[in-house]
This record gives structure tokens, C-alpha cells and sequence, in this order.
């Protein structure tokens, strides 16, 4: 029989997610213990926002190891899309301070993959926060046939015409790195019925790049 | 939305986790979020116990805990014998993306599922989403708990329009107390309407659930195993399509579905036993005792402990048991033994249960070919069905068998005329007394009057010649008993009423015997004899 790799990762896998939660229970006590002493803070604050950078990185690993399996399919769920981006806004917020606008019903829930969304929303924060934006407007579209998407429009240069042009994303990217390959893949998972998820990518009118993330 | 804190105090608390770190920081996280009251759990033994005890608002569980039962079998457990209400919140809490998940009975998923690693941040706001919609649900949940079914369907008209956000899970409800009130066609009209919209699983399987009640079968197995095809996971869809393909009167599909079902989540127990049964009955003894092991296994410490559990499993080892001593015999006796004293142990209160499990017992032995034995066990078994009041039919054909396969054919022979007289056997009880009567080979009868013969010709020699007679009379009690037994008991009877007097009832014996001699040519070996006792018997006719 043929080693089964797939089994060993995914049992190392396991046990690094354990070691994850570990190691943020650890530093919430530790920030605890800690609080008042401001000699130690500034340490651990960046020790946290690591962590929790790792925490992430390490679940987009899995989400992309998963999005490669062949038998992958999405698990579209019903969530409260103020649920998934909190966490996430949080974060962005307190590592590269940045701004966020968020001009949508808080009551809005939709059927859709949250770990997948979550990837998608964290390379559109990032590829945004390195080509130099600060602020953000997300809204949230909905369509009468069930479909719906969620707007970005950020402050940064916008996109250039080498991504603008290209029409669909490369595996090997661009200059800025898997994020939009991994956006798109990640929204084109999502189905229903017989229609399939897409992005779409401008420039707005007076400054900044504007994503779409489309969902069936 | 309402504060977490707010929503967390005064309420019950439990966490479930397998690890002892991931325990304490859960215990720690849910006291930095508001909870006062939180208890630790770290398998589903101590959960069970837990939940028995006290009566939680909030259970967040482990999925994967290890070697016992997981989150899912402690959630089951608990909603299944109503140890915990449904105004009760179960979170699991998964190392996996919640499609890796068995998506187990409708009425026995979590309130929601929270994938690890998680952050406070997470926990805050799945936990105040969580909390806030189950309390919009109290009024419906309140209701499912009285079983108040009308009023479950009106709380849920009210609901979805003051909240229209929550339009699917109300509609979940919806359509599932429209199966419980068995208004199918209403039911299905609304998952038509959901699946209009998406294919949503849970809207697939109650659609499936609504054709198979309206006897819509053909509908109910495509529509079955393209769900399947979507929704690998959903292990109840498995279970429809086994109904519907015994429906098709397909046992062999159906014992197929199980075993899928089984694949996806091996833990379940009444599916495990419900394979069992079906293989058993197909006779695929195979099957059968990997699902009954599997069923004493995992139910030994729960809910679902039954006695079925260990005697089905010790009955579907017997194909496995021979005289041949070797291997699987040792290791498949062994088992069945271990299962049959486990299950007379754990309900020695029970005659019932302790009288099959002995019937096993000496089945087991006469497989092994332990004649000695299985007597001894047999004797046992008699003794305790003369202690049960009203025996029912099919323990009296369980004692049948096993006094055949113990040789004990009088025994047999009575209490099947007993069985025969019984006016309150099942339609099954009485096919399988048919075939318990048709079993008795009329070769086996024959060896067994002989048997008796050499008996009765014992006490007829030592002049105990009422004896002799009394074994005569079952002997030739068979229709099958042979031409030597037959003589034999004229002689008895005509030698006894030659010594003490010749009575009218005894004469009409043997000229009955006569009759079933029929007559004999005088070239005949046994011709004299013949002769000479019918003049005997004309002689005491005589005398009367």
C-alpha cells in the first residue's frame, strides 16, 4: 500500500491547530497577568497581533490545502456577514490601523462558505494594505433572484493595468502575490443552482481599487 | 444585539473538551465573557453525568474527544432521552470546517459550530449570534418541548414576520413539525419552495422524507441519491434510501445503504444495530457481527444499552462456531460466551432476558459440538421458561429448537402440541412453527423411538412393565415410529394385561397398533410373532 501523506498531514495538521489554540489561550493569560505593566506591553501586543497572524496564515493552509482536494466542496452555510468580518476588521484595525466604513444592514445574513470568505476578505485587506491604502468602504449589494455581493472600495492606487487587463488570475500572480488567484478561487466555489460565484475588479472614478465579490 | 455578558450570567454552563489545557482555557474564556457558571467536562461519560445531574442553558462541546464518544454521540444521547430541552444551546466546536462533519439527525444537530482555532474576538461574537437567535426561539422551543405542535406552527408565522432575517431557520422548523403532524403534502410544498431558491440540504432531505410517506417511491430514491451525490455526509439520506429499498421489498440495497451510512459515521448505535438485524435476516452473518459488535461496543456505556445488543451479537457469531476445533471457532465462542455472560449479568433481574440468553448459551455449545454441555444448559433453560409467567410464543419455540438440538425430542414434541394450541401467535411465530415441525427430519424421529425402544425393552425385561409402557406410548406417540417399536409395545400391553387384567381402553390400543402394521405375508420373517400375538389379543377380547 502506498504511504498515505494525506493522513499523516492532516494528523500533524490537527495537532499544530491544538497547538494554536494553546498558544493564544497562553498570551490572553498572559496579557491578563500583565496588565498595568507597561514596560512589558508594547512586546506583547506585537506578540499577539503574530500570533494571531500565524493563526490565520495557518488556516488559510488549510483552506487551500482543502480547496485543492478534488473532492472539495464548499460548505455554504447560513451566517450573519457582521460575524465573519468583525474578527477580521479587528484585526486589521490593530495591526496596520487601518480604516473601515461598514455601510450595510448589521442584520444582513447570507448562505455562504465562511472560511472561504474569510480568505477572500483577508488577501483583498492585505494586497490592499501593501499597495499602500488605509481606509475602507464595504457594502453589500442584494439582488431579488438570492443572489448577492459585497462591495470594497479602498483609498490606496488602484489596481494597475497589467491586473486590469488580465481578465481571469494566475495561479502564479502577480507582482502582488497569490491574492487575487486565491480571492477568485475562493468566490468561485460558491454555487447555487446552476449559477457560480465571480469577482470583478475597477478602479474607482476618483482614487483606490474596487473589488466585487459576487455571490450566486 | 443584545450584550453577551447579559445573556451569559445566571446561565448554565457546560464545556466538553479532551484536553486538559483546552478545557480550563475554555472554562476561562466563557468566565472573561460573562458565564458564572461553568462546569468542565473531559469525555462524554462525565458530560452524560453532568447533563443528568443539572439542567444546562449552554453546552459547548469538543467534537473529537478522543478515544470515547464524540461531540455529536453526547448531543444525541442528551436530545434523544430528553435529558436536555430544546431551549437548551449545543455549540460544537471543530477542528475541521463544519462540512467535514457527520451531519447527524435533523433534531440532533448543534445550535451551531465554531471552528478551532479559534480567538476571543470569535468566540464573543459567534457566541453572542448564537445566544441572540436562540432566544428569539424560546416561545417555538418552549413549545417543542410541551410537543404543543399547532402552536409551534403559529409562534413560527409570528416569528418570521417580525424577523424575516431568520426566514430559513424558521422554515427548518416549520417543515419538521409539518412531518411530525404527518401533513406531508403541506410539508412538501414548502420544501419545494426552499429548494426553489437553493438546494439547501436539510430542504432535500425533508422533501425525500414527504415522498417517501406519500408512498412516492421511485421520487423519493432519486431524489435520495442525488442528495447523496451533493452531500456525502449526510448520513441520514442513507437511512431514507435503506426504507425506501426495503419498500421495494430490495433487503440486500437496503442492508447496502446501511453500510454506506455506516462508512460516513461509524458511531451511531440504532444504526448499527439496524444493520445488524437487516444482515442477519440476510443471512450475511459477516455483516451482522461486525454491526452487533460494534453495537455492544458502543453502547455499553450508554443510552442505547439493550439486551438485543449482546444477544444478537452472540447469535451472529454462531456461523462462525464448529466442532472443528481451530481458530475462528476459539475466537468466535470465546465472544459469544463473553456477550452472553455480560448480558446475564447486566439483567440477571430479568428471567426473560437471562432465559434467552441461556437458549444462546446452549446453542452456542451444540455448535461446538459440546452435546454434554449444551443439555446441561438446555436443562437450565427449561427450568427458568417454567419460572416465567405467560411464555410467550417465540420463547417457546426458542426452547423447542434447542430441545432438538439437544435430542430431546419428547420434550420437543410437547411443547410444539402446546404451541399448536396457542391462539395468539404472530404471523411469523407461526411460520416458524411450520418450519420448526417440518425440521424434525423423520430419520432423526426413528433414531430417537429406537433409542426409546431399547429403553422401554430394559424395563420390560426387568418385569417393570408399567414403565416400559409409559415410553412405549411416547415412542409410538410418532407417527414415524418403525415396525419393531410398534410390535415391541403390543407386546408390552399384551404381556401386561396377560399378568394383571385385560381392560377395554388397552384392547383399543393395540388393535390400533394392529392397524398401523397393517397385515403381514405369511412369508414374512416376522410372521409368527404377528400371529401370535394377534391371537393373544383376540384371547384377552375374549376375557373382557
Amino acid at each position: 500500500m502506498a504511504f498515505d501523506f494525506s493522513t499523516l498531514l492532516s494528523a500533524e495538521l490537527h495537532d499544530i491547530k491544538n497547538q494554536m489554540q494553546a498558544l493564544l489561550t497562553v498570551q490572553e493569560d498572559l496579557a491578563d497577568e500583565l496588565v498595568g505593566q507597561n514596560e512589558y506591553q508594547k512586546s506583547l501586543d506585537k506578540i499577539q497581533q503574530h500570533s494571531k497572524a500565524l493563526n490565520y496564515k495557518l488556516i488559510e493552509m488549510l483552506s487551500i490545502l482543502k480547496i485543492q482536494h478534488q473532492s472539495f466542496e464548499p460548505n455554504e452555510d447560513e451566517h450573519w456577514l457582521i460575524d465573519t468580518l468583525k474578527p477580521i476588521i479587528h484585526e486589521f484595525s490593530s495591526l496596520y490601523d487601518m480604516k473601515f466604513e461598514l455601510d450595510f444592514d448589521p442584520e444582513f445574513n447570507a448562505f455562504y462558505d465562511e472560511q472561504l470568505l474569510e480568505i477572500a476578505l483577508h488577501n483583498v485587506f492585505m494586497n490592499a494594505n501593501q499597495a499602500g491604502a488605509h481606509a475602507y468602504i464595504l457594502q453589500v449589494e442584494e439582488f431579488d433572484d438570492g443572489g448577492w455581493l459585497i462591495n470594497i472600495k479602498d483609498d490606496g492606487p488602484g489596481f494597475n493595468d497589467e491586473q486590469l487587463n488580465k481578465g481571469a488570475f494566475s495561479p502564479h500572480g502577480t507582482k502582488s502575490g497569490l491574492g487575487l488567484y486565491l480571492i477568485e478561487q475562493a468566490i468561485k466555489a460558491h454555487k447555487r443552482n446552476d449559477k457560480m460565484g465571480s469577482i470583478t475588479i475597477q478602479n474607482n472614478p476618483d482614487k483606490g481599487a474596487c473589488i466585487e465579490l459576487i455571490f450566486p | 444585539m443584545a450584550d453577551l455578558s447579559t445573556m451569559l450570567a445566571n446561565k448554565r454552563v457546560l464545556a466538553v473538551d479532551d484536553l486538559v489545557e483546552s478545557r480550563s482555557a475554555m472554562k476561562k474564556m466563557l468566565t472573561i465573557l460573562g458565564a458564572d457558571k461553568v462546569d468542565v467536562a473531559m469525555d462524554g461519560d462525565e458530560a452524560t453525568e453532568f447533563i443528568v445531574n443539572n439542567n444546562y442553558d449552554l453546552i459547548i462541546s469538543d467534537y473529537n474527544l478522543g478515544r470515547g464518544r464524540d461531540g455529536q454521540q453526547i448531543l444525541e444521547e442528551a436530545r434523544f432521552t430528553h435529558q436536555i430541552k430544546a431551549t437548551c444551546t449545543f455549540v460544537m466546536l471543530t477542528g475541521e470546517n463544519a462540512m467535514d462533519m457527520v451531519m447527524g439527525a435533523i433534531e440532533y444537530e448543534p445550535d451551531d459550530y465554531i471552528t478551532k482555532p479559534f480567538t476571543i474576538d470569535v468566540m464573543r461574537q459567534r457566541l453572542t449570534r448564537i445566544l441572540a437567535i436562540k432566544e428569539m426561539f424560546t416561545p417555538i422551543n418552549e413549545a417543542i418541548d410541551k410537543q404543543a405542535s399547532r402552536t409551534v406552527l403559529a409562534l413560527c408565522d409570528q416569528l418570521l414576520l417580525a424577523q424575516p432575517r431568520l426566514k430559513r431557520r424558521v422554515e427548518r422548523i416549520q417543515g419538521r413539525t409539518l412531518l411530525k403532524l404527518k401533513e406531508y403534502e403541506k410539508a412538501l410544498k414548502l420544501y419545494d419552495s426552499i429548494l426553489k431558491e437553493r438546494e439547501i440540504n436539510w430542504a432535500l432531505l425533508g422533501k425525500a422524507t414527504c415522498l417517501f410517506k406519500l408512498e412516492k417511491y421511485p421520487q423519493a430514491e432519486k431524489l435520495l441519491i442525488h442528495t447523496i451525490k451533493e452531500h456525502p455526509k449526510y448520513v441520514q439520506c442513507y437511512d431514507l434510501l435503506s426504507k425506501v429499498h426495503l419498500k421495494n421489498k430490495d433487503r440486500k440495497a437496503a442492508q447496502n445503504s446501511l453500510i454506506s451510512a455506516t462508512q460516513v459515521s461509524p458511531k451511531q448505535v440504532l444504526r448499527q444495530m439496524e444493520l445488524g438485524r437487516l444482515a442477519y435476516a440476510n443471512k450475511d452473518f459477516a455483516v451482522a457481527e461486525g454491526a452487533f459488535k460494534m453495537s455492544v461496543k458502543l453502547a455499553r456505556h450508554s443510552c442505547y444499552r439493550s439486551v438485543k445488543n449482546y444477544l444478537l451479537f452472540a447469535k451472529s457469531l454462531q456461523h462462525k462456531i464448529t466442532p472443528q476445533s481451530n481458530r475462528d471457532t476459539r475466537a468466535a465462542s470465546t465472544e459469544a460466551f463473553k456477550a452472553i455472560e455480560e448480558a446475564k449479568t447486566l439483567y440477571k433481574e430479568n428471567t426473560d432476558y437471562v432465559f434467552e440468553a441461556t437458549i444462546i448459551e446452549s446453542t452456542t455449545y451444540t455448535n461446538l459440538g459440546k452435546d454434554a454441555d449444551a443439555k446441561a444448559i438446555a436443562a437450565k433453560a427449561e427450568e427458568l421458561l417454567s419460572h416465567v409467567n405467560d411464555a410467550s410464543g417465540a420463547m417457546q419455540l426458542s426452547m423447542v429448537n434447542v430441545f432438538l438440538d439437544t435430542k430431546q425430542h419428547a420434550k420437543a414434541q410437547d411443547l410444539l402440541a402446546e404451541l399448536g394450541r396457542r391462539k395468539d401467535l404472530s404471523r411469523s411465530e407461526t411460520r416458524e412453527l411450520t418450519r420448526t415441525r417440518n425440521e424434525i427430519s423423520e430419520q432423526v424421529v426413528r433414531e430417537y423411538t429406537t433409542e426409546m425402544n431399547d429403553k422401554a425393552i430394559g424395563f420390560f425385561e426387568r418385569g417393570q412393565l408399567q414403565q416400559a409402557i409409559d415410553i412405549f406410548n411416547q415412542a409410538t406417540a410418532y407417527k414415524e415410529a418403525g415396525y419393531t417399536v410398534i410390535v415391541n409395545a403390543i407386546q408390552a400391553k399384551v404381556t401386561f394385561m396377560d399378568q394383571r387384567e385385560p381392560s377395554r381402553e388397552m384392547v383399543k390400543e393395540v388393535e390400533e397398533l394392529f392397524v398401523r402394521l397393517g397385515d403381514l405375508p405369511d412369508t414374512d420373517e416376522r410372521f409368527d410373532r404377528w400371529q401370535q400375538l394377534k391371537k393373544s389379543l383376540a384371547r384377552l377380547k375374549r376375557m373382557i
